[in-house]
């Protein structure tokens, strides 16, 4: 018996923080198939070369072809410059990928950094943080985006600081809302009674208590810089062409709605099953990480 | 509490010098300018730079933003170099349109989000969950101009229940008020949700159903008012974008507001429209976000006990 | 958990699919929706209809809804000239003369008659005709209104050969030009030169400029927005059919057209080329299609170190397939360009012989260029349909080893670097008018619209020599001599002239589609039947 209670200690410590989550979440349905879908995406993106050659597959164009209707030879149809709308689709979960990624990871990290700060230490800290992030929110993204193009040319990257910059902002907000719910609660003053730095409060005993909303955020927050970018293609300021990206492929495609839905459709339900997926995945995680949860 | 609404308005004043400066600059440096949107096609390239002069193009730019700034402190926002009008009289023309929409597009998503990010929490890992999730992210995934589209062509063109562009009556706003507002449901009900999942297992509501609270009075009286909080935000923060105008959206109902105006002044780099409107906007707009910290306070009485706590603290 | 993915593609699905069956049934509900509505009604609808229509004389709509795709900014008619304003602008002024701008041919308006009194001196003669303010138009509102054109953004540079404008008697005017000008009538019938009301423009310098001689009063004008008019009871010519005009701005071609297959607008301007066959396929609205002289181009700078390299752009002329680019652009709705010049231009040749597409050539053209390796070139363009042209321009000069990349920038920058010769290749596209001086918009030395910064000394000869030249032939032959500079320079490869579409309800007429875009909607009326 004594034994047996010293293993199963023992298990409990060799799994790290990280190794328990992951044990957890394996049991979650839904999220190992967020995890799934977002893997294949992933792979798909990193790997869409050894499947498609960039130059004829995916910008070399045929007039002769234009605008067919789904078909054998071209599952998903082919588009006004007669490409193939699937293997831009495959080859477009590349930059879509890589721009709403890239644009959230960087609002998320500055925007929970702020925006802790901010809900925690309040006062004067608060204040400043909070006005700078009200004037970040008063600058269009359009001109934004505008002002950083021109500044260093139209680019992929440029286009993930745009989208990013402008979701600073909301971050900050969510995170210091949620901050302020928790800073009160009865064992951050316990942990702050042990002589905790303020650091080491905030990073262990705050923020994991308000990682709910921080990951809805994200998972959706992707979606919404994916659309974000289609928005900016739709005013040129988006992925340069002839690169495919989902958004812009739905922003040209736009004309031809009535005649040639198909156009919008497939990268529509790209964006779509993407969504999903990560918001399975943060979902998932978001039970997983939760530490009222733990049994 | 009062003190501290002076003070925020207040605050009000570094954050509009902030975004002039900010917007000023960044307009600045963008290539192109108005001259070139506003002179004829038969002007040579002198004609061009004497225009540039005239509207004093050859003063650095910082020059031009104290100039400016001058005329705000006499609340006089500029005038617009393609129309003519004062900014002040074109943003206040549109501000109507873009509240009606903003509002209206709240809303649905307000009744849409709330009570399906209820059921999807209640009901968390069943059927109807995944249902409402889906529903939820369908919104989000399509942008708005397609949605937008789809919509004229199925309400306005199929079935000619309501008008496909335009404003002006309750008929005008509800198409697009549906578009916008679909948009923001995702977020809604997964916020919805996810505070709700967190409430739902608090203490207090063991209690108050150990105590024989109806179920129904749990979720609605005791959780809900608990999971607020995070709702506030959301809809707040999404008030405020959609203040800054609906782009796309206004594109495709032809609904002027704020946005359009916004983006065509950036587009002909009319300056003065652009750095007015948007300071305009960034008042609009901060006073909406006052209000929802204000809500806070209302909704929980420990926020209210902070902000009571700083009048202390700055009267002592 | 694979019920959501399911769920999710079913839905998108069902979306689209309600999208697409309804765009058949739109196209099927022409010949099935009237039937269906007015059946039960049929009884009494039918003899209503049978003793109305023939009984009464053709009836008008009272109001009508024009769909514009760009906005009107302002109604100070000196201050701007393009097509978007002179829609309304014409609706409102009246000029001294009007020209058919199909043929360049010259009209009486508020001037009734005029003679040239020597080569540079010319008179008209006014009618009797009367403001929207009520007040007469005399020989002095005329002065006026060329005098206030000397510092109108827009009219400050068409003034120029103008040296003085006189008021002879209450009805005569004298105008004086610095030299012999044979396009000055032409000049004089643009929009810009609308004639004012002194009166009204001194009594109020805000809004004054908005009371015309024309058909149409304005009654509220939301810039940006919409332009409502009303008739105007007292015009010279007889009040117009229509009572009420209302010009709104739908920036979204697709909406645009929709809100007239719905009804509730009754003028479409260019619906999209690639719905063209469903404005033809719905019976309740026509399709207007008229030629224009709007004409795509992708022009070179010459001032730019790659592109003034002239044999490196015949190579380039020689690459470039048009008809593919006119396929993808514009569905094939145009006209393939030949020589860089208006169709309607004076001196327009029919048949121009250009570079033609063959690569051979190019690649021959390529190596005397010094680039039998290839070369990298920029061109820039602004956001819109120009960028599926640069996408296409793309993929053709790969062929002979030219790599393109596509600076994408907004209209405002994209007409400050032209103007600023910042760039190598890029598109664009302008509308000719009729005279033969255009050519001076587009190879003339410092014009803003030479954005090719293109300067051939022969060429700036001819065009001071051809416009005062009152000999016709004398004049093509040297505009001829002009084009065939220009092909072999080739500062510019001229793609094609769009078609230019108007979506109109069936039973509008008294409208007037010229090539140049430009439209006069004075007499417009829809028949109510």
């Amino acid at each position: 018996m004594a034994d047996k209670n010293v293993s199963v200690a023992a298990k409990y410590k060799k799994r790290s923080q990280a190794g328990e989550i992951w044990h957890r979440m394996r049991k979650n349905k839904g999220a190992m198939l967020g995890l799934v879908i977002v893997a294949l995406l992933v792979f798909v993106a990193l790997f869409a070369d050894v499947f498609l050659d960039y130059e004829t597959d995916v910008i070399g164009q045929n007039i002769a072809q234009r605008l067919q209707h789904p078909s054998a030879q071209h599952i998903m149809g082919t588009d006004d410059v007669g490409r193939d709308v699937f293997a831009r689709l495959l080859y477009g979960a590349r930059f879509s990928l890589a721009v709403g990624v890239a644009a959230v990871a960087f609002a998320l990290v500055v925007g929970v950094l702020f925006g802790s700060v901010a809900g925690f230490f309040g006062g004067r800290i608060e204040e400043v943080i909070m006005r700078i992030s009200d004037m970040l929110a008063a600058v269009p993204s359009i001109l934004m985006a505008i002002a950083i193009v021109s500044a260093i040319g139209q680019s992929t990257l440029n286009l993930m600081i745009a989208v990013g910059v402008t979701s600073v902002p909301q971050f900050i907000r969510i995170t210091r809302a949620a901050v302020m719910t928790v800073r009160n609660q009865e064992y951050i003053e316990a942990a702050q009674s042990i002589g905790l730095s303020k650091f080491e409060i905030i990073w262990s005993h705050v923020l994991p208590n308000c990682l709910s909303p921080i990951i809805v955020q994200t998972t959706l927050r992707v979606a919404s810089a994916i659309i974000s970018a289609s928005s900016l293609s739709f005013l040129g300021l988006g992925v340069p062409s002839p690169d495919p990206e989902w958004g812009s492929m739905l922003s040209t495609g736009r004309k031809f709605i009535r005649g040639y839905s198909y156009l919008t459709v497939f990268p529509g339900l790209a964006i779509m099953i993407t969504v999903l997926a990560l918001n399975l995945l943060g979902d998932g995680l978001r039970d997983a990480m939760d530490p009222k949860l733990k049994r | 509490m009062y003190r501290y609404v002076i003070k925020r308005l207040l605050m009000l004043i570094p954050v509009v010098i902030g975004v002039s400066f900010l917007v000023f600059m960044v307009i600045n440096l963008a290539p192109g300018d108005i001259i070139s949107q506003i002179a004829p096609e038969d002007a040579t390239v002198e004609e061009l730079a004497e225009l540039r002069a005239e509207y004093g193009f050859d003063k650095p730019t910082i020059v031009r933003y104290f100039n400016y700034m001058k005329g705000m402190l006499r609340g006089d926002l500029g005038t617009s170099y393609i129309t003519g009008e004062p900014v002040f009289e074109s943003y206040m023309r549109r501000l109507p349109n873009t509240l009606a929409l903003a509002l209206a597009s709240i809303f649905v998503s307000v009744v849409i989000s709330i009570p399906l990010g209820i059921i999807s929490a209640v009901k968390q890992g069943t059927w109807k969950d995944n249902v409402t999730m889906v529903v939820a992210l369908l919104g989000l995934s399509m942008p708005n101009f397609w949605l937008g589209l789809l919509l004229i062509i199925l309400f306005a063109l199929n079935w000619g229940l309501l008008p496909s562009y335009g404003y002006g009556t309750f008929k005008h706003l509800i198409l697009p008020a549906i578009t916008v507002g679909t948009g923001l449901t995702a977020m809604l009900t997964r916020t919805t949700r996810s505070s709700m999942l967190d409430v739902v297992r608090q203490d207090y509501l063991r209690t108050a159903r150990a105590k024989g609270v109806s179920e129904r009075d749990v979720i609605y009286k005791h959780a809900l008012k608990n999971a607020l909080i995070p709702i506030i935000t959301v809809v707040g923060t999404q008030l405020a974008s959609c203040l800054g105008g609906a782009l796309i959206t206004e594109t495709v109902f032809a609904w002027p507001g704020v946005g359009r105006l916004i983006l065509d002044s950036v587009n002909s780099r009319d300056i003065p429209m652009v750095t007015g409107c948007i300071i305009l906007k960034t008042i609009t707009i901060s006073i909406i976000l006052l209000i929802v910290d204000l809500l806070y306070a209302v909704v929980d009485p420990r926020i209210k006990a902070q902000y009571a706590g700083r009048r202390k603290k700055s009267n002592g | 958990m694979k019920k959501i993915i399911t769920l999710a593609l079913a839905a998108m699905m069902l979306l689209s699919m309600a999208a697409c069956s309804g765009n058949k049934t739109a196209e099927s509900a022409p010949t099935a929706a009237p039937a269906a509505t007015e059946a039960p009604a049929e009884a009494t609808a039918a003899p209503a209809e049978a003793t109305a229509a023939p009984a009464a004389d053709v009836k008008y709509k009272e109001s009508l809804v024009i769909g514009l795709k760009a906005q009107i900014t302002t109604m100070d008619i000196q201050s701007v000239s393009n097509v978007a304003h002179n829609h309304p602008f014409r609706l409102t002024h009246a000029n001294l003369v009007t020209m058919n701008l199909d043929n360049g041919e010259i009209y009486p308006d508020l001037a009734e008659s005029w003679n040239w009194v020597d080569n540079t001196t010319i008179e008209f003669k006014l009618r009797d005709a009367k403001f929207h303010n009520g007040e007469p138009v005399t020989a002095q509102d005329v002065v006026y209104t060329f005098e206030r054109g000397r510092d109108g953004i827009a009219s400050k540079n068409k003034m120029k050969p103008a040296k003085e404008v006189i008021a002879v008697d209450e009805h005569t005017v004298r105008m004086v030009l610095e030299s012999p000008n044979v396009d000055w009538l032409d000049t004089i019938a643009l929009p810009v030169f609308g004639i004012l009301s002194e009166k009204a423009c001194k009594a109020d310098p805000d809004k004054g400029y908005m009371i015309g001689a024309g058909p149409f009063v304005v009654d509220e004008f939301v810039s940006k927005d919409y332009l409502k008019l009303v008739r105007f009871e007292d015009y010279f010519e007889g009040a117009v059919p229509t009572k009420s005009l209302t010009l709104r701005y739908i920036p979204e071609a697709s909406a645009r057209l929709i809100a007239l297959q719905t009804g509730e607008i009754d003028v479409c301007e260019n619906p999209d080329t690639i719905e063209v066959e469903t404005v033809r396929n719905d019976k309740n609205v026509k399709l207007i299609e008229t030629d224009s002289t709007s004409c795509q181009f992708f022009g070179f700078n010459c001032k730019n170190e790659l592109t003034s390299n002239k044999k490196l752009r015949q190579a380039i002329a020689c690459a470039v397939n048009k008809n593919d680019i006119m396929q993808a652009t514009v569905n094939g709705y145009g006209r393939i360009a030949d020589s860089f010049w208006g169709p309607t231009q004076f001196g327009a040749i029919e048949n121009f012989q250009t570079w033609p597409h063959d690569i051979e050539m190019a690649k021959q053209l390529m190596k005397e260029a010094g680039f039998e390796n290839g070369c990298d070139l920029e061109i820039t363009v602004a956001s819109g349909a120009r960028v599926v042209t640069a996408q296409i321009l793309q993929a053709e000069l790969k062929e002979i080893g030219i790599n393109v990349k596509i600076n994408e920038v907004d209209s405002a920058a994209m007409t400050s670097i032209t103007n600023e010769a910042k760039h190598q290749g890029f598109v664009f596209g302008i509308a000719f008018n009729t005279a033969g001086d255009e050519v001076r918009r587009i190879y003339g030395e410092g014009s803003s619209t030479n954005r090719s910064h293109y300067r051939n000394e022969r060429v700036l000869e001819l065009m001071d020599i051809a416009i005062a030249e009152f000999d016709t032939e004398a004049r093509k032959a040297e505009y001829k001599e002009i084009q065939e500079i220009a092909k072999d320079d080739i500062p510019v490869i001229p793609l094609y002239y769009e078609k230019n579409f108007w979506a109109v309800n069936k039973n509008l007429g008294g409208v007037t589609w010229y090539a140049s875009s430009n439209v006069d909607f004075s007499n417009v009326y829809v028949t109510v039947d």
